[in-house]
């Protein structure tokens, strides 16, 4: 047990120590709505995918820190204005938001709850019918880790246009 | 001539004898039960061979707790969780099973189980 908690904290130390171009990034590809990012693998791992094929989690070791990936139907024909109120009213109620920019087709959430930093960016696809999004929620403590790896993965963000001709219909 | 209140004492034949005698006897045997209070006899008592001799029990000291010997259970019955207790089941089987959607998966992302 002792051995164990020394070998996680020793990576986390180890990883927490490394900038975020000398970890080893993976590739993530939605096969249901195509949207696409890249993520440190040594940092996050996969946890539980749900079985619609529109979501996936992945969490830390010590399960700090946990990046969520999905797409959906946007059946509520939201906006990206209306969607970041809605999120913000019903995933991060008393969040402290310090940046929350609006575009045509994309909206960016951030902010901190607690000691918890919350990054969430969305984007629309499929002229509106598909939104796409990945959150990721880190301690405020590891902000220097944490916010270089929030810069390369949404730049590698992109949505899908896979499902755009048949309404996103599952494979 | 004999008048009509004199009382003529005929001899009984032999076999009517008998048959008095019989009632007399009889008679007699009931007056005797009747007399004792119905009982027939005297009970009958027989010396038998005295108890076999007992060890002498401990006696009780006054205000000395009453020892007890260990009671081991030779078929105790399962043990049954009381309903009392928080029943963890439902969650770890929620955070086992497979999350249906998008929607399931990020209610999960700021709970910290």
């Amino acid at each position: 047990m002792i051995l164990s908690l020394a070998v996680v904290a020793c990576s986390a130390v180890s990883a927490s120590s490394r900038p975020p171009e000398s970890l080893d990034w993976a590739e993530f590809h939605n096969s249901r709505f195509g949207l696409h990012l890249q993520y440190p693998s040594a940092v996050f791992s996969a946890q539980r995918s749900s079985e619609a094929g529109d979501g996936d989690l992945f969490t830390t070791s010590d399960n700090s820190a946990k990046l969520l990936v999905g797409a959906f139907e946007n059946s509520e024909h939201h906006s990206p204005a209306t969607y970041q109120r809605f999120i913000l009213q019903e995933s991060y109620p008393g969040l402290r938001v310090d940046y929350s920019p609006i575009g045509q087709t994309w909206s960016v959430l951030s902010g901190t709850r607690g000691d918890t930093m919350v990054y969430e960016k969305v984007m629309f696809s499929c002229g509106g019918r598909v939104i796409n999004s990945f959150a990721i929620v880190y301690p405020i403590a590891e902000r220097a880790f944490y916010d270089p790896i929030v810069e390369v993965v949404e730049d590698s963000f992109s949505p899908g246009i896979k499902s755009c001709g048949q309404h996103a219909s599952r494979d | 001539m004999p008048r009509g209140t004199d009382i003529v004492w005929h001899r009984a034949r032999a076999g009517h004898r008998f048959g008095q005698w019989m009632i007399a006897l009889l008679a007699l045997g009931g007056a005797i039960v009747f007399i004792n209070g119905g009982m027939p006899s005297e009970p009958v008592i027989v010396q038998v061979a005295p108890p076999a001799v007992r060890p002498a029990l401990p006696t009780k000291k006054a205000n000395a707790p009453a020892a007890m010997d260990a009671v081991r259970i030779l078929n105790p019955s399962p043990v049954q969780e009381p309903a009392s207790l928080p029943d963890f089941r439902p969650r770890a089987r929620a955070a086992d099973r497979t999350p249906t959607d998008y929607q399931e998966l990020r209610r999960e992302l700021l709970s910290h189980d």
